[in-house]
């Protein structure tokens, strides 16, 4: 109550000081102060600039030398106080046109090619994550803001050349504020329009977030960028060689030095060890990681859309990349200082991970750091991964699972990460038998099925882990006798992360990991607790078996896995028929799911004036590889009904017939 | 470097057609045209899997850490004078 009081009172009396200032301002331009008291506009017209001046100078690490300066500012002013009265009415010209052009410049400039719009920042601050609607509004807003504030510097150098000081005086003084405050309430009214979603975000709250922003965290909220026993433990291997944490972020400290201008980054480097530095030193400037579902020439360019100043790290040829690329060093100064361990703010930003959406724009989720370190941590918990293992991952580190499992996991547990993405089967035995026990790997179905199958010797591993997938009871009971280790299966979403892990061979039953809950309301599962700090409601069809235990079902129909990689038909169904030349088109879950999903889809499609290759071409700009339709069939027209519906089952009807009539035909 | 052997090239391509359940004909894979991306459209699964048959017919494992990955699948011919290169059986 006391605070609340206080703050209007304080709020109070800076609106009385703004309009006594206003008043007293426009008073001192009337031609009879004017003449007679001229010093009254000096001094008014040079009180803001001073008193601006004397408080930078106050806050500088240098104090006593700038106030020395302020003063001395002072001093000569006052020496010359006769001449600069005459022209009194030049100094509130120079802070009017001169704010305003300054202001102009600084929404302006951040409309360049390739850097985040003003705007744009603000609203991140707020929301965490922008999408593509939010994003294209937000620049709009900066552009509507920049013209807004040169027309106003244009108006106030016209006005003071051609009319006379008393009507310059009125609009410098009392417009100016009504007209900022009449562009926020514009603004505001053509946001709820335009974004009906985004009600929660008031202005106020934009810029309370721009201001905490620059702050520094309280401490006791900031967690390690890493855990390790000591600055001499091991936490990776590249080439045979192992990485001690010291020279990790010595390197990670060099990096961040060079990283060019942006805070978006698309980390696209395949060693595993380059994107972990890569990914440390965007954290430790406080830049963000995008993630996208895949890397075609369209989602590349989303990510553009949605952050403009984005640049890519790569660590191979950077063919067909139309982003601005960031070649990772082929080395680093030897023997800098690792220093200590950063501490990073448990609410800092640390990527967007994007899912498909059904729209055909990718949805943003926000991971930040605190949630980030402890489902590492509780992950790590659960699987016994403790300093002194170290891990191969076949998956990449550039999607939730692989961050989670093969980067977050191991920097916070002080194991040790195998650099190679391994791809053949005869790589993993490689990148395995490399390694010191105890050792881990962290793959997919699809790859351990494959690596079994290749006929070749395995060595003794400790751990596997496998997700993206369901795994069938069969191939996991070969992989634990062929590599003589537990292994485990673990469930999750982009939006939570991983959330519970299983031992296939020990039944059908998930057990959350620690702190994190499960509960159903209005017909859904929702997930909440430990990492997961917004509550957050699964595809899944889940059933609770007992407390922190579940069984699960299938996926929601819309959603696509293949190979560990995910979309959603609604997603493929926009770009399929966002393509110039497609009339109609619908993608098809395949008719027999192949062993570990790895069934292809099919689609149909009406497009008279293309042919197979072109359109083939124009889909895999779009979508991943994976998803691409095998067969894609043309037909004349889908068979909707009234309401322009495709009813399931005569799509499946005329699949079929299309499929027996080419096989006829062939 | 080997000859190119139109036999085995024919009998590649029908490991490809056969592995990958591909609705065309193993002649009808233009034998220097890409196999990745726009040419036949394979992907990193697909890879796999031929892989995974090569290894089974010829007795020999596909490595990446040679700098001839991706010569290696650049067309079906480049994909031939490899097997014809290592193959034990």
């Amino acid at each position: 109550m006391k605070t609340t009081l206080a703050g209007g009172l304080r709020g109070a009396a800076i609106a009385l000081g703004v309009l006594g200032y206003a008043l007293l301002a426009y008073y001192s331009t009337t031609p009879q102060a004017a003449r007679g008291l001229p010093m009254l506009g000096l001094a008014t017209s040079l009180a803001p600039p001073i008193a601006l001046l004397a408080l930078l100078a106050w806050q500088s690490s240098r104090r006593s030398l700038m106030l020395l300066l302020c003063g001395l500012l002072i001093g000569s002013i006052w020496h010359y106080r006769a001449t600069l009265a005459l022209h009194f009415d030049w100094i509130y010209l120079i802070q009017h046109a001169g704010t305003n052009a300054l202001l102009a410049i600084g929404f302006g400039a951040t409309l360049a090619r390739g850097r985040q719009p003003l705007c744009s920042r603000l609203a991140e601050g707020v929301r965490g994550v922008l999408t593509p609607e939010v994003s294209r509004y937000t620049r709009q807003v900066t552009l509507a803001w920049t013209l807004f504030f040169v027309t106003v510097s244009a108006l106030s150098c016209l006005l003071f050349v051609l009319a006379p000081l008393t009507v310059w005086s009125i609009f410098a003084n009392f417009l100016t504020l009504p007209l900022v405050v009449l562009m926020f309430a514009v603004e505001y009214r053509i946001r709820l329009a335009k974004l009906p979603d985004e009600r929660r975000y008031g202005f106020l709250k934009s810029v309370m977030a721009y201001w905490q922003s620059d702050k520094e965290p309280p401490a006791g909220q900031a967690l390690p960028l890493v855990a390790y026993p000591s600055l001499d433990s091991v936490m990776a291997y590249r080439d045979g060689l192992p990485i001690a944490v010291r020279q990790f972020l010595d390197e990670v400290r060099q990096l961040a030095e060079r990283l060019p201008e942006g805070r978006h980054v698309l980390n696209l480097c395949v060693d595993r060890y380059r994107f972990t530095v890569g990914l440390a030193a965007s954290i430790v400037t406080g830049r963000i990681s995008l993630l996208p579902s895949t890397h075609t020439p369209e989602m590349l360019r989303q990510m553009q859309q949605i952050a403009p100043d984005v640049f890519c790290i790569v660590d191979q040829d950077d063919d067909g990349i139309a982003l601005p690329c960031f070649r990772y060093p082929e080395r680093f100064d030897l023997g800098g200082s690792a220093g200590s361990v950063p501490l990073v703010p448990a609410d800092q930003l640390i990527a967007q991970v994007f899912t498909s959406g059904s729209t055909g724009l990718p949805q943003p989720h926000a991971k930040r750091w605190g949630s980030l370190v402890r489902s590492a941590r509780a992950e790590a918990g659960r699987l016994g991964l403790t300093a002194g293992h170290s891990v191969v991952g076949t998956v990449p580190a550039q999607h939730m699972y692989g961050l989670e499992s093969t980067v977050m996991q191991v920097l916070q547990s002080g194991a040790a990460l195998h650099a190679a993405r391994p791809f053949y089967p005869a790589d993993i035995q490689a990148a395995l038998a490399e390694l010191p026990r105890p050792r881990a790997l962290v793959t997919t179905p699809y790859h351990l099925r494959t690596l079994l199958n290749a006929g070749l010797e395995l060595p003794a591993v400790d751990l596997i882990l496998s997700a993206t997938a369901p795994l069938a009871d069969d191939l996991a009971r070969e992989a634990e006798a062929r590599l003589a280790a537990p292994l485990y299966e673990i469930y999750g979403c982009t939006e939570t992360g991983q959330l519970a892990s299983r031992r296939t061979t020990a039944g059908p039953e998930w057990q959350l990991l620690a702190e994190v809950g499960l509960h159903r309301e209005a017909d859904r599962i929702w997930a909440i607790g430990g990492h997961v700090e917004a509550k957050t409601y699964l595809n899944d069809a889940i059933e609770l078996t007992g407390p922190g235990r579940f069984k699960l079902g299938g996926r929601n129909g819309d959603l696509v896995n293949i190979a560990g990689k995910r979309t959603s038909l609604g997603y493929l169904n926009h770009q399929l028929n966002a393509i110039p030349g497609v009339r109609d088109g619908v993608f098809m879950l395949p008719r027999n799911d192949g062993p570990d999903g790895v069934g292809r889809l099919t689609a149909l499609v009406v497009a008279p004036t293309l042919t197979p290759d072109e359109l083939m071409q124009a889909l895999r700009e779009r979508i991943d590889p994976i998803f691409l339709p095998r067969p894609l069939l043309f037909v004349d027209e889908l068979p909707r009904n009234a309401t322009g519906k495709l009813p399931a089952n005569l799509a499946q009807d005329l699949l079929s017939s299309v499929m027996t009539q080419e096989c006829a035909s062939a | 470097m080997l000859e190119n052997n139109p036999e085995l090239q024919t009998e590649v391509a029908g490991q490809i057609v056969t592995a990958l359940n591909l609705d065309i004909s193993p002649e009808e894979i233009d034998p220097e045209a890409p196999l990745f991306g726009e040419g036949l459209g394979l992907d990193s699964i697909d890879i796999l899997e031929v892989a995974l048959v090569i290894s089974k017919r010829y007795g020999f494992q596909l490595r990446s850490d040679s700098a001839d990955n991706i010569r290696i699948f650049r067309s079906l011919s480049s994909l031939t004078r490899h097997i014809a290169e290592h193959r034990t059986k």
